[in-house]
């Protein structure tokens, strides 16, 4: 019940995902303009 | 609807039902009941934190929300992500730890019994109006434009959910949301691959994607800042991530999704994976819309997609002048199809010049085309003024009855229908739990048999089942309903989220303070939504900000507390 395993990788990669997806729309938005 | 229709969708809602049904049978613990033993793995608590978020609204309204204004709804998700991270480091942890029921039991132990009971009534005005909105939404939608009984439709969504969440609980809910969500994301994908089929041969893929780019569907990221609009970056990801926090962190629709995990870590997990998944996922679904919007370039659309208005608005003193409209609407229809078709012809031909004439006389006969279309909506409303403002939520299922073949027709019906239902089940089993643990449980009849209480439950889970069904059936409609959900909560989540950003960080506040912050925030939220034209996402940060400010003033000005820490 309390397992609590640091998952600072993940949260990391969640947040890198994020930066990610907002330069690829950027991306696909002004070339697509 | 054609037999094989009926047959897909009956089968589906029938196989949902007694699978829920079958899976929370034997249950009669209160662990069991309202959070499944917490005995789920990640994928499930992903799956069934996904599917509550994703009602049938989702997947109506926000394809219409790409055809008519493009893509830009998808930043609203930008605060996800950072809130799954931030509930995940913070409130997960302290939810396991307490074993709470609900995320309001937590704040007896760091406020006051005052300040749990007020969190729990907010929570339950505000969540049972938004689960009659979603089992509203769609009802209505369907039943306009299959021509199906309103109150019939309602009651069949309505009591379908009540049937397998009041007998199973939170473990047919979670279990069946997993279907039910897949089921709606692969009906999404039939529906996007038919609208590229049936585009004219010489219209590819890439091709109608860059027809959507060129017509502003495809404009999914804006840097403006303007607190005036709702959907641009920087109110999608400050405004957007107050309300994940509020939606995710003390709305207990969600708490209890990831309350049923065996572990922290798993609890975590799920809430990580919605952080991964669910901005994608949004994408995609408006993607979908603006293929839609594509197919509309050259397979001629109605003037206006309700097609009960359109027959009332024929039939009516007003029918010569919307004939009218229609007329001028099938020539701007006729003069855009061959704009499209050169700008194709132009773009494949790698002939910029020529594809920029195009581009340019496309959109100025879109500017035509939605002038019309506005010009035949203020008529359809100056013939009922009771009618919608535009027609966006009814443009996808229009689009599905008319053009897909049959069977497919059954199965986006059907996943229409699990996307109403999973959302309902999530906020039928999340008002039934904080109504007896926080209301009767803590407050009128504490002390009684664990299994006295469960049965108590699932008569709640019926009461807020009946709630729901009657609001819904005279609801009114606010402009789109996927934002209308949106408002209702904006309106109280900020002041939640401030209660409990206080419970979480600012431990010399009290209850008495947290009362005096909470009753600010809330007429703050209410002088910003009468008296200014902020859009309704910046809410949620006036009511956090609000909130959190006068309780701290306010415990300043009060006599010195001893700290409760209750972790």
């Amino acid at each position: 019940m309390t397992d609590d395993k640091p998952l600072t990788k993940l949260y990391a990669a969640v947040l890198i995902a994020l930066a990610v997806e907002v330069v690829l729309f950027t991306i696909l938005t002004r070339s697509l303009a | 609807m054609r037999l094989i229709d009926w047959g897909v969708l009956c089968a589906t809602l029938a196989a949902i039902v007694a699978y829920g049904m079958w899976k929370g049978r034997r249950q009669e613990r209160l662990a069991q009941y309202l959070l499944a033993d917490r005995q789920m793995q990640w994928y499930t608590v992903a799956l069934s934190v996904m599917a509550t978020q994703a009602s049938a609204i989702t997947f109506l309204s926000t394809p219409g929300q790409a055809f008519t204004d493009g893509m830009r709804f998808v930043q609203f998700y930008l605060g996800l992500p950072v809130a799954m991270v931030i509930l995940a480091v913070t409130a997960v942890p302290i939810y396991h730890r307490l074993k709470v029921f609900t995320a309001y039991e937590y704040l007896e132990s760091r406020f006051d019994l005052r300040m749990r009971t007020v969190t729990a009534i907010l929570f339950l005005i505000q969540r049972g109006l938004g689960t009659a909105m979603t089992l509203f939404a769609p009802a209505l939608i369907v039943s306009l434009v299959l021509g199906w009984n309103l109150q019939l439709t309602t009651l069949a969504i309505g009591v379908l959910v009540i049937l397998y969440t009041a007998t199973g609980g939170t473990k047919a809910v979670s279990w069946t949301q997993t279907h039910q969500l897949l089921i709606a994301l692969g009906g999404m994908a039939v529906a996007m691959i038919i609208a590229i089929r049936s585009l004219p041969s010489t219209v590819g893929f890439t091709d109608a994607v860059r027809v959507a780019g060129k017509m502003g569907r495809i404009n999914v990221i804006d840097f403006t800042f303007d607190v005036t609009t709702p959907y641009n970056f920087w109110s999608g990801l400050f405004g957007g991530l107050m309300v994940a926090l509020a939606y995710f962190g003390t709305d207990q629709s969600q708490v209890q999704r990831y309350l049923t995990g065996e572990t922290i870590t798993q609890s975590r997990l799920g809430l990580l994976f919605n952080g991964l998944v669910k901005v994608p996922m949004q994408f995609f679904i408006l993607f979908v819309g603006a293929m839609v919007f594509v197919f509309y370039q050259f397979v001629a659309p109605p003037l206006h997609f309700n097609p009960v208005q359109r027959e009332k608005v024929r039939t009516s003193e007003y029918a010569t002048q919307f004939q009218q409209l229609e007329s001028q609407h099938a020539q701007t229809f006729a003069a855009k199809r061959d704009a499209a078709m050169q700008l194709v012809a132009a773009m494949d031909a790698n002939d910029s010049a020529a594809a920029e004439r195009a581009s340019t006389s496309l959109q100025a006969l879109q500017k035509e085309g939605d002038a019309t279309r506005k010009a035949a909506s203020d008529l359809i409303r100056k013939n009922d003024p009771r009618a919608d403002k535009a027609d966006t939520d009814y443009v996808f299922l229009t689009f599905v009855m008319q053009n897909l073949p049959p069977g497919l027709v059954g199965l986006l019906l059907a996943a229409i229908f699990c996307a109403a239902m999973s959302a309902t089940a999530s906020g039928l089993n999340s008002l039934a739990s904080t109504s007896v643990v926080d209301i009767w449980k803590r407050l009128l009849l504490p002390g009684r048999a664990d299994h006295e209480y469960v049965t108590v439950s699932k008569w709640m889970t019926v009461f807020w089942g009946v709630f729901c069904i009657g609001f819904a059936l005279y609801a009114n409609q606010l402009g789109s309903l996927i934002e209308a959900v949106n408002r209702v909560g904006s309106f109280f989540y900020g002041t939640m989220l401030a209660i409990f950003l206080c419970a979480f960080y600012a431990k010399r506040v009290g209850g008495t303070a947290m009362l005096w912050g909470a009753v600010v925030a809330e007429i703050a939220v209410i002088l910003c939504a009468r008296y200014t034209t902020m859009a309704w996402l910046w809410w949620n940060v006036v009511g956090c900000v609000v909130g959190v400010g006068a309780a701290m003033i306010a415990q300043m000005m009060l006599p010195a507390r001893e700290v409760r820490d209750a972790r």
